[in-house]
């Protein structure tokens, strides 16, 4: 199963707007998903904007990367404008539904 | 004392797992949602359906010819209630996952022999006894469920640990977050209805009038009705107490 958009796009920015390579960019995203219990695979526009703001920017830091907060506000702004494509149903959205 | 700790178990297991999985069934059918309509039927099966046949025909003194069919009637619900297990568990938990298709695929394959092999087994029997005796391979069905409950469970767990780190960042609902948990418990109190019994089965030992096991399923009979109300039909009593609760966290 492929990463979402949402986190490829994230990865992406990370690649362009820092000293971090394709590879360190991606662990370092797959890093912060992980502490918020999501995946790169079914990580959501909506979800990879709120990782990045709370997550990401600590991990920035700490890799050295000037002014990681602004960077994270840029790019969860821009994450949030992506349209989520249709992904499949998450154990969240049927435990969700089930309670009525 | 075990004897209406038993009872009143057996009652509060049957009512708690019959009603929440009609009113499953009932969103199912608004939802047209498969997965709805699995756990309903799952929940309505087991708890309403087969174990009280089960328990009729192991207990209720009835004639060997008609506590035969009971049983195998019983032993068929159960069979299709457990698959329904497996199949929730994957589609849910698991979806696309090859070890996980594996894993449904040789559990219900396991069901399917029991039942098949235990169906055979009563029909040949002239013995009572037999029917819950080890002899009676109806033992691999027990073994299946077993192996269902402790995995859906596990994935339970995994979701709720998952589930509360995206909590704190105010990516999952509290609800939810609890109603993995409750899931998880689900799984382990059906495990342990079952499984003392079916280690003392295994064992040669009478399982039937084991003082033990007969504990053992009547209290985790009680927590899997109460664990089954709070995750699906959860008082608004118990809504505040978890959203007060994260809240009060956050």
């Amino acid at each position: 199963m492929a990463d979402t958009e949402a986190f490829d796009f994230v990865c992406g920015e990370l690649e362009a707007r820092t000293s971090l390579d394709r590879l360190a960019a991606r662990g370092t995203v797959r890093i912060a998903l992980k502490q918020a219990g999501l995946d790169s695979r079914s990580a959501t526009p909506e979800q990879m904007a709120v990782v990045v703001e709370k997550l990401l920017t600590a991990e920035l830091t700490n890799r050295g990367i000037p002014d990681a907060a602004s960077l994270c506000a840029q790019i969860a702004q821009k994450a949030r404008r992506l349209q989520g494509a249709a992904s499949p149903e998450t154990p969240d959205a049927v435990f969700r539904r089930l309670g009525g | 004392m075990v004897d209406a700790l038993l009872l009143l178990s057996t009652v509060a297991f049957i009512v708690a797992g019959g009603v929440v999985g009609w009113r499953l069934l009932a969103l199912a059918r608004r939802t047209r949602q498969l997965t709805d309509f699995i756990i309903g039927f799952m929940l309505f099966d087991l708890s309403a359906i087969a174990y009280p046949l089960i328990v009729w025909a192991g207990v209720g003194g009835l004639p060997l010819e008609r506590a035969r069919w009971v049983g195998i009637v019983g032993s068929f619900a159960a069979t299709v209630g457990w698959a329904g297990v497996y199949v929730f568990t994957v589609r849910v938990f698991r979806p696309r996952v090859a070890w996980a298709r594996a894993l449904a695929t040789g559990g219900i394959a396991m069901l399917a022999y029991g039942f098949v092999a235990g169906a055979q087994f009563n029909l040949r029997t002239s013995d009572p006894a037999a029917l819950t005796s080890t002899a009676n391979p109806v033992y691999w069905l027990q073994a299946a469920a077993i192996l269902a409950y402790g995995w859906t469970a596990l994935e339970g767990l995994r979701c709720f640990l998952q589930a509360r780190r995206r909590l704190a960042i105010g990516l999952a609902d509290a609800l939810v977050v609890n109603r993995f948990l409750l899931w998880a418990w689900i799984g382990v109190f059906a495990l342990i209805c079952i499984a003392p019994s079916f280690v003392i089965g295994l064992r040669g030992g009478d399982y039937v009038h084991h003082t033990g096991a007969r504990l053992a399923t009547a209290l985790s009979g009680f927590a899997f009705a109460i664990a089954t109300q709070l995750a699906f039909l959860p008082p608004p009593a118990y809504r505040r107490w978890v959203n007060g609760g994260a809240r009060a966290s956050a």
